[in-house]
């Protein structure tokens, strides 16, 4: 049996980071949400946010819908099936990870 | 990390609901509806004026948290259940208004609607947070205060109020008011901490 460490190596980069872990997050639990709630969300700068909502359509995880409403721009952010079944994926290893560690803790300790 | 994860989903499964300020102007509509019918009810203008007041309030809250808290939207299938829910409780407050309007029962109707509103909507929170004790609290209030008079105590008369259903309606009023400061406050304090353990990385 690998030891959970390995494994972390496994887990997918582009989601082991905590904005855009919760961006996806949200965006998993609604059909969709705006730019200013996740940045009230994840407390990031405009720009930052922008960054990391780019990295995650450019891995074709999320839609980006950009209009004006009232002459004032409004970016809609809604999670593509890509993106579910990535994020419950990533959720999945992450628990299978914390069994092996649990685990792998309680053997080294009888050792 | 899971608890910051649970307060992301909580947060966004039940956004429109913790956005406890919207409540404000409907707690303020019943409670002055209360207070209309029980000294001013000759003014049959006064009700329009309030709706119309509400209405405006309402609009002026939905801006003020898009703008802001932002938007979400929630899934299909869970708009179409409050949607569905919403109806069904409406007709039954109007079903219950007209049974106590005629009397029928020494009890109110309409505050055991209002309170079976109040623990639905909280039914209806996914992953509700031990600490929505002010539903449960106004709930039970509202029922009790429904029911008493089946014990012969006209609380209501206590507090100068000449029927039962307009001292029902002023409570629920103050309650809806109430319920929705906290619900704000709860709103604002969760982002914040989620917002923080962003931050820390500690997700």
């Amino acid at each position: 049996m690998s030891n959970p460490f390995e494994e972390l190596a496994n887990l997918d980069k582009l989601l082991h980071e905590p904005a855009r872990l919760s961006i996806l997050t949200a965006l998993a639990a609604c059909e969709s949400a705006d730019f200013t709630f996740l940045r009230r969300l994840t407390g990031l700068s405009d720009g930052n946010l922008s960054i990391q909502i780019s990295k995650l359509e450019e891995a074709g995880l999320i839609h980006v819908q950009k209009q004006f409403v009232a002459k004032k721009p409004s970016t809609h952010i809604r999670i593509t099936e890509a993106g579910r079944n990535a994020i419950e994926r990533y959720w999945a290893q992450l628990q299978e990870l914390k069994k092996k560690a649990d685990s792998w803790q309680k053997t080294s300790e009888t050792e | 990390m899971s608890q910051s994860i649970e307060q992301i989903q909580y947060l966004t499964q039940n956004y429109s609901r913790l956005q406890g300020l919207r409540a404000i102007p409907v707690g303020i509509f019943v409670l002055l509806a209360g207070i209309w019918a029980n000294f001013a009810a000759g003014n049959l203008g006064m009700p329009f004026v309030l709706l119309l007041i509400t209405w405006l309030g309402y609009g002026l809250i939905d801006q003020y948290y898009a703008r802001q808290y932002g938007k979400v939207t929630t899934l299909r299938q869970r708009r179409i259940q409050e949607f569905i829910t919403g109806i069904l409780f409406m007709v039954l407050a109007l079903v219950s208004f007209v049974f106590d309007s005629a009397q029928v029962l020494a009890m109110s109707s309409v505050g055991l609607v209002i309170a079976a509103g109040i623990l639905a909507d909280f039914w209806q929170n996914i992953s509700k947070p031990a600490y929505s004790f002010e539903a449960i609290i106004s709930a039970a209030l509202i029922a009790m205060l429904s029911l008493l008079p089946l014990a012969g105590w006209q609380w209501w008369h206590w507090v100068g109020v000449g029927t039962l259903t307009n001292g029902i309606l002023i409570l629920s009023g103050l309650l809806m008011i109430g319920m929705g400061v906290i619900g704000h406050g709860r709103l604002t304090h969760t982002l914040k901490a989620v917002e923080k353990a962003s931050h820390e990385q500690s997700i």
